[in-house]
């Protein structure tokens, strides 16, 4: 059995990351635990928590980390805390994108992060970092403009996100609080190509989409979107970047592109374990159908390749925007008070509410494109 | 003559480039041939008539004295204005450090090439002589600690530059004729102009012939001998395959050999390109689009912007529409292929099937092309994808290992045909074909599903087995294992182990809670509210149809009984390829010891 762990971790070695490889990591585990090898099991799920990350696999991350961060409190000289902190970051954005971990078990696990990064001498920017992270998710505004300049100032060391990812985390906090030229001001050298690192900039080119709209820039978002889409296509751990290009292809009214990117990436969503990920999803999805059905007052259907997973699939293929509209309506209302439960207000189902209202901000960018 | 003093720190930027930015001395070879390029294209632009001719001629230590080179052209050559104007480039560069664009202009071009001779030589000589209207001949003496004289020469040399260095400590290397030889020949082999390297009497063109796709050949034959030569000459190995590449509106030619093996992902991409006929870099794979690393370029391009440390190139709009040609070309060849020569193409699919997977996961078109070929590991063996399609309406696979081995099992008797959807790009490809194919149907399975097509029990062999049922249950709660009873083929198969997806992860969940604080087990509890609830999340489906099991159901004892249940549980798990955990390891060895203590005290135990 030592000969089969041994060479399933030599196929694995020679793969490149996919989610057959996680599938791979994780019949090893299966095999490490069954021979009581610690060690192995250890370093497969370390291979797991960063496969199941960049895959979009969260819950996975999670299954992992627990796992190791118990192997490590029980034997720190074994399995030294120092080397879990890094992946204690993905862990924790993972951990926000289900709403059954409640608000307490966020606010503890990101205590323990903070005690453990104090003990090994780590710079606290990443937990101002996942603090603005947190808060922007449960509309904690107060939070955000507390903690966003303290994560500014806060030194870079070894643990600090690289400066791409870090910069890209800022990009999206500028816009959440809604100061859209900094944010772009912030994005220039992503945007320009002179900063970047494995994921980045793949989600901004797809982040800073409506900003440039609303500015104005009309011309760099196409190009972006261009350039953008391709990057992030096709992958699940990339679905809500894919959701920021169908909407901004809804909001320039590029419709049959849009109907292209839903009906290629429905399956993914629909699969996604994250809910977060739903929901961002369905919520770009349901502007499509809103947005169809406003515009083609003659057409109310289409045949649309779509997944037979779809509750709703049919043989013929043939759907009708309300329809789809509903069933997308429904499934996000469910998330969004999931989400809205946990946070304590209303933003989620607000942002499914508000979505005529935001399609017409965007009137002004549609008549100069 | 006046001695002047460069404007800041030199030994600063040399420092910089040979340790930030250029991969090694040996590049001043580099720097030196693309001066006197530069300086033979001006010459070239003002006199149509005239031959240019570039040498490089060592000359051999003796008597104390160290090793030199003279690197000479008869390009445009240098005013004495134009000497003040490549000073002051490298006093600009000096403030700015070597981190922003190359000057694009020839003059500030040849200050900075001028820069790396100082990681081999403590002075460099420059003499002179403008092609230009009545230019005088110059001699520029610069040493590394910033200081540099300029005088006018007595005695004109004819229009061009040489370049003096003299060999420092360190650098004897090259300057020894083989070694130049080799770094002439590896950085100059494309150029267009003859480039001699010379040591005393003996002298060498060290580019005779250009390179072999800029020839014309008596016939397509030839022309691909040569080519696949001229690889096994650059790469010292043989290829699969040569593909010419003539893409001229994107400004490449040369030449892209295909792979006899498969890289595996932590091979770096060794290539050979050339930036407007001079050696570049071995590294610039993002010219290729990400699914070609099957092959191996030697490629020259007149379009594309090096970075500044000319290891890639500009990640810009010329470089986007360049890396689509040569996917294109590419593509095109592997369509051609199809329609030429089928059967290399079904050898190349064997060697490079990632790559093929990878592009049609990619492109609708050539996943169309390929989709028949490609091979397919099945429950009733190994096919091809058209061999399956003739056979079935319906694309029905699982997507791990562990699913294709629990379905196995059961498949063929159940007149199934499953994919093993296991395999890299396997079930993207799956999962795409309904939208390349109008009439395509997938089917992703669970191995639960397939207990669901199992023969149901009629209402009187269903009170035969209830007692049997409710205790296996009992026996198997323990196990998160829910037990049921149906018909299915094989008959020998006496039981069938099912875990779902959602069985799996819980799974998992429960072996990390095992071990995680009260903070991390309460929100893996929160994650799977389900599995927190005691509830089965496993199935254990008995074979009505098998004769142990029929046994089984007249057995008394409940001991005997829960032993034989334990026992077939983890036999099931065995069958199914599953990794025992340490409480089922017990289980299967007592399960063992009772059977045999049972077997030799013959009478069974009341219960």
């Amino acid at each position: 059995m030592k000969n089969d762990l041994t060479e399933l971790r030599g196929r694995i070695n020679s793969m490149w990351r996919s989610a057959t490889r996680v599938a791979l990591i994780e019949q090893a585990i299966l095999l490490a635990d069954s021979m009581n090898d610690i060690r192995a099991g250890y370093d497969l799920r370390t291979q797991l928590a960063s496969d199941a990350t960049f895959e979009g696999f969260p819950e996975k991350v999670l299954v992992a980390y627990s796992w190791n961060l118990a192997q490590s409190d029980r034997d720190p000289e074994k399995f030294p805390e120092s080397n879990l902190l890094w992946n204690y970051k993905w862990a924790i954005s993972s951990l926000w994108q289900f709403p059954q971990i409640t608000r307490q078990q966020l606010d503890d696990s990101l205590a323990d992060l903070t005690r453990r990064y104090q003990r090994n001498g780590g710079s606290m920017r990443p937990v101002y970092n996942l603090r603005c992270d947190i808060a922007t998710l449960l509309g904690d505004r107060q939070a955000v403009l507390d903690n966003f300049p303290l994560w500014r100032k806060a030194p870079r060391d070894h643990l600090t996100d690289c400066e791409a990812c870090d910069r890209a985390g800022m990009v999206s906090t500028y816009r959440w609080l809604g100061q859209y030229r900094r944010s772009l001001q912030v994005a220039k050298p992503i945007l320009d190509r002179t900063m970047w690192c494995h994921t980045v900039p793949h989600t901004t080119y797809g982040n800073v989409l409506t900003t440039l709209l609303r500015v104005g820039r009309v011309q760099d978002a196409a190009e972006f979107h261009a350039i953008g889409y391709p990057m992030v296509r096709n992958q699940l751990n990339y679905i809500d970047t894919v959701g920021d290009h169908l909407t901004y292809l809804v909001l320039v009214r590029e419709l049959s592109l849009a109907l292209k990117v839903f009906e290629t990436h429905f399956r993914l969503a629909l699969a996604a374990t994250s809910p977060l990920d739903r929901f961002n999803f369905y919520l770009s999805a349901l502007l499509l159908f809103v947005v169809l059905q406003t515009t083609s007052s003659k057409v109310r259907k289409r045949k649309l390749r779509l997944p037979e997973t779809f509750p709703l699939w049919n043989e013929q293929g043939s759907y009708e925007y309300a329809q789809l509209a509903d069933w997308l309506q429904t499934e996000a209302t469910a998330l969004a008070d999931q989400f809205d439960q946990r946070a304590g207000n209303r933003d989620f189902q607000d942002e499914l509410d508000g979505l005529v209202e935001f399609d017409a901000e965007f009137e002004t960018a549609r008549k100069s494109a | 003559m006046v001695d002047h003093h460069f404007q800041v720190n030199l030994r600063g930027i040399i420092d910089l480039l040979s340790n930030h930015l250029y991969k090694g001395p040996e590049v001043f070879v580099r720097e030196l041939l693309q001066n006197a390029v530069d300086a033979i294209r001006a010459r070239e632009a003002l006199d149509e008539e005239f031959q240019p001719q570039i040498s490089l001629e060592l000359v051999r230590p003796r008597a104390g004295k160290p090793a030199s080179l003279v690197v000479s052209e008869n390009g445009i050559g240098l005013t004495e204005d134009e000497i003040h104007r490549f000073l002051a480039t490298i006093g600009e560069s000096s403030k700015r450090g070597i981190d922003g664009e190359r000057p694009s202009d020839f003059i500030g071009q040849f200050g900075i090439g001028l820069l790396s001779c100082f990681m081999v030589s403590e002075t460099i000589v420059v003499v002179t002589r403008s092609a230009k209207h009545n230019a005088e001949t110059i001699e520029w003496r610069g040493n590394s600690d910033g200081t540099y004289t300029i005088r006018k020469l007595d005695t004109d040399i004819s229009p061009g530059t040489q370049v003096y260095l003299t060999c420092k400590e360190g650098g004897e290397d090259y300057f020894e004729l083989d070694r130049l030889t080799e770094l002439a020949q590896y950085y100059g082999g494309l150029l267009p102009y003859p480039i001699h390297v010379s040591c005393g009497k003996s002298s060498k063109l060290i580019n005779p012939e250009p390179p072999p796709w800029r020839e014309e050949f008596a016939s397509e034959r030839d022309r691909h001998q040569a080519l696949l030569k001229y690889g096994r000459q650059v790469f010292n190995e043989k290829f699969f395959d040569v593909i010419p590449l003539d893409l001229a509106n994107v400004g490449i030619d040369g030449v892209a050999y295909i792979l006899s093996y498969a890289p595996t992902a932590t091979a770096k991409a060794s290539h050979r390109i050339y930036l407007k006929d001079m050696f570049l870099n071995e590294t610039s794979d993002n010219v290729l689009p990400p699914w070609a690393f099957f092959v191996r370029l030697v490629l020259n391009t007149r379009k594309l912007k090096p970075m500044a440390s000319r290891e890639g190139f500009q990640e810009d709009a010329t470089l986007r529409k360049t890396r689509q040609a040569l996917g294109n070309c590419l593509r095109g060849y592997l369509v051609n292929l199809s329609a030429k020569d089928p059967e290399k193409l079904i050898r190349l699919i064997a060697i490079h099937h990632l790559t093929i997977k990878s592009l049609a996961v990619a492109d609708d078109e050539f996943y169309r092309l390929v989709i028949d070929w490609l091979p397919i590991e099945t429950s009733a063996g190994e096919m091809t994808v058209g061999e399956y399609r003739s056979q079935h309406d319906v694309l029905r696979y699982v997507t791990t290992q562990e699913q294709f081995q629990q379905i196995s099992q059961v498949a063929a008797a159940q007149d199934m045909c499953v994919i093993n959807g296991c395999y890299v790009y396997m079930s993207e490809l799956l999962e795409k074909y309904p939208h390349v194919f109008d009439e395509g149907r997938i089917e992703q399975l669970e191995p639960t599903d397939i207990i669901d097509s199992f023969g149901e029990l009629d209402e009187a062999e269903e009170a035969e087995v209830a007692d049997f049922v409710n205790q296996a249950d009992i026996t198997l709660r323990p196990f998160r294992c829910h037990a049921e009873i149906k018909k299915f083929a094989p008959a020998d198969l006496p039981i069938l182990y099912t875990l779902s997806g959602e069985g799996r992860f819980f799974r998992s969940v429960e072996q990390s809670k095992d071990v995680a604080n009260p903070l991390w087990s309460s929100m893996l509890d929160n994650l799977t509210p389900k599995a927190a609830s005691g509830g089965p999340f496993a199935q254990i489906c008995f074979n009505f149809q098998n004769r142990l099991i029929r046994r089984l159901l007249t057995v008394k004892s409940r001991k005997v009984l829960q032993r034989t249940i334990e026992t077939l549980y983890v036999q099931s798990l065995l069958l199914g390829h599953y990794p025992l955990n340490s409480r089922e390891m017990k289980l299967l060895n007592d399960g063992l010891l009772s059977m045999i203590e049972l077997a030799l005290n013959v009478s069974e135990d009341p219960a």
